[in-house]
């Protein structure tokens, strides 16, 4: 396919799996939106294909070069076979790193997945020395590239279509969140039930400050399981806590459904030890949540100042965070508005201009030689 | 985008805000000072206690996984028209794709059982007793086993079965020695269990069995298209010393040839088969 200089340059897409509803696998659809707007042919390929993307992506080991000068563009989540056959490919490779969770968070909850993770980490080590570019979502995740001998690295933000995964609310479910408050000020947390994502400390700490401040509050977890074990542990944790009437584990809900959560909820707290992103933050900004946030990993960057950001997570420095910002209206205010500001930052434009400006040289210098 | 930068005037100051709060509630009444260590000390009860532990749930995932989809992807990405005439191959080959995958399985189902003896010697690692002279020797291996069984004197009758129909006629607890042929070569887990059994029945206390096989590297050369993957082909000499060794058998000795192999194993005093054992011992080849 001709570009708009002229030259012919391809850049096909690989990723595990093209999940739908996930932050990856939008960005990979979005990905092959844009290169092809840029006038470079694209396809995706991988290994599984969600139902609902049938006909978006092809097998892996179904993709045959053309004559066009041609790179690979391989997105990380998790180890599998797709970066094998990426690593023994003689094409030259693109790695956008969106970070592997680190494998002993899931080691006593679920081995299996921590070998995944551990064969995504080693993958990952194998595939970034010898890559023309390494991208990250977040200065983080680019950092992780320049350790592993990435010779050329570049932040792009995770490219979204706000439009795409900030929906209006139901509002017969935003009428039964609200009436189900009894009262009391509203925790949320939206992600998936895993280890990394730190539940277990949202809900001490949540027990922390029903003990000591609002003793009619509430707390919803609302993301799939991504551990059983890790999952059952919650459950036990918050009936030995006596928090059954308090905490709720949502589980996966639709687009209007987690909008109303947001709408219901009165503080978005993350306390993840690890991220490579976090959409959830952009979505809490979007419905005017304020964030309160355990700076660690990527989660620093991405809220910025956008949020209050905490050193530690003990239980009673996170209850009085949220307190200080629910009780301090001033603050409340100003966290919603910097929120909706920020959000700009991340708009499908300002990303894909980041992503063209990174990606385009590369691709040019591919295409002269 | 710079506006946003300072939301609070000082974000120090709201720190310390916040820290001040902390010790607030901290101080509030009827609160343990032990709280906030409780509150830990709840979630850290429920964490699996070790990793080694989850060792058979690893187990119990690969054999999950030990199945491989049969569902050929039937997309086209140079020609989507060509989706028709592939999915017509497709169906007319997936009784040979659902073979294959019978197969696949089957290593896999032996991966995951060979781990079995590996979670098994992992266990018994503490229990070692102080390491003996190596019962395997390498080196000629005598074709004759009529010579083998003729080398000492037995207390009992000397007999040579070439089946478990031969043995299940013997006569119980009666026999000084069996010697083992043509029936070593393809046994799978339940014959090589009742084997042992067998011959457990049938043995005076000290009296002797002795198994001649060839090699599972004898046996590739003799068709390389017969892997020796799942479970049914000449088990190892190795395999034969630990099984037998487990099973109450005192001495166990083996002669490893390139091609073939014979064990020599006595009936001990205490016998201590049992099926579980039997089985699992009879996989980690």
């Amino acid at each position: 396919m001709a570009r708009a200089g002229g030259s012919e340059i391809a850049l096909h897409q690989f990723v595990e799996a093209l999940a739908s509803r996930d932050a990856v696998g939008s960005h990979v659809l979005q990905c092959e939106r844009l290169l092809r707007d840029l006038g470079v042919e694209s396809k995706i390929y991988t290994r599984t294909v969600h139902p609902e993307l049938t006909g978006r992506g092809f097998n892996h080991e179904d993709f045959r070069p053309g004559k066009t000068p041609t790179a690979l563009l391989y997105h990380t989540a998790i180890g599998g076979p797709v970066a094998d056959y990426v690593c023994a490919r003689p094409e030259p490779r693109i790695i956008h790193h969106h970070n592997i969770t680190p494998a002993d968070m899931f080691r006593v909850w679920d081995p299996n997945l921590a070998g995944f993770l551990d064969l995504g980490r080693s993958q990952l080590a194998a595939l970034t020395p010898d890559a023309i570019l390494g991208l990250g979502d977040s200065r983080f995740n680019a950092g992780e590239l320049e350790q592993l001998g990435a010779r050329r690295t570049a932040v792009t933000p995770i490219l979204l279509d706000l439009e795409d995964i900030l929906h209006e609310p139901d509002e017969a479910v935003l009428d039964q969140l609200t009436a189900a408050r009894r009262g009391g000020s509203s925790w949320l947390f939206v992600g998936r039930l895993s280890p990394n994502k730190a539940q277990h400390d949202i809900i001490t700490a949540f027990a922390f400050y029903r003990r000591t401040v609002d003793p009619v509050a509430t707390l919803r977890l609302v993301g799939v399981s991504s551990s059983v074990a890790y999952e059952q542990a919650l459950v036990r944790l918050i009936s030995d806590l006596d928090l059954q009437d308090a905490v709720t584990l949502a589980g996966s809900v639709p687009p209007g459904t987690l909008a109303a959560e947001y709408r219901a909820a009165d503080a978005l707290v993350v306390l993840s030890d690890h991220e490579g992103f976090c959409v959830p933050v952009l979505e809490a900004w979007h419905h005017g949540l304020p964030i309160v946030a355990y700076a660690a990993t990527a989660v620093t960057e991405t809220v910025g100042s956008a949020g209050v950001l905490l050193a530690n997570k003990s239980p009673a420095v996170v209850a009085a965070a949220v307190a200080t910002v629910l009780e301090d209206a001033d603050l409340r205010s100003r966290l919603v508005t910097t929120g909706r500001l920020r959000l700009g930052e991340f708009s499908l434009k300002e990303s894909r201009r980041a992503f063209t400006d990174a990606v385009m040289p590369v691709l040019d210098e591919l295409a002269s030689r | 985008m710079e506006a946003h930068d300072q939301v609070v005037a000082d974000p120090g100051e709201l720190a310390m805000r916040i820290e001040a709060r902390a010790a607030e509630l901290r101080e509030t009444a009827d609160l343990p000072d032990t709280f906030e260590a409780e509150l830990a000390e709840r979630f850290d009860s429920l964490v699996p206690p070790d990793p080694a532990y989850r060792l058979p749930d690893t187990i119990n995932s690969i054999r999950a996984m030990s199945t491989i989809s049969v569902e050929v992807p039937v997309e086209s990405s140079r020609f989507p028209p060509l989706r028709v005439p592939k999915s017509a191959v497709r169906m007319a080959t997936s009784w040979y794709l659902r073979f294959v995958a019978d197969q696949v399985s089957g290593v896999g189902r032996a991966t995951a059982e060979a781990l079995d003896l590996i979670e098994i010697r992992l266990r018994r690692l503490e229990h070692q007793p102080a390491p003996r002279p190596s019962p395997i020797e390498s080196g000629p291996v005598s074709a004759d086993i009529d010579a083998l069984l003729a080398e000492r004197d037995h207390d009992g009758p000397v007999v040579r079965v070439e089946s478990l129909a031969d043995l299940a006629a013997l006569p119980r607890g009666g026999v000084g020695a069996i010697g083992v042929t043509t029936l070593a070569e393809s046994m799978d887990a339940g014959r090589v269990e009742a084997l042992v059994e067998q011959t457990q029945r049938t043995l005076r206390t000290g009296g002797l069995l002795v198994i001649s096989s060839p090699t599972p590297a004898a046996w590739s050369r003799t068709d390389p298209l017969e892997a020796d993957l799942a479970g049914r082909r000449p088990l190892h000499a190795e395999s034969w010393v630990t099984l037998l060794d487990r099973e109450g058998f005192d001495p166990v000795r083996a002669q490893l040839a390139p091609d073939s192999y014979v064990v020599t194993a006595t009936k001990g005093h205490v016998v201590t088969a049992t099926k579980g054992h039997v089985v699992t011992a009879t996989k980690g080849r």
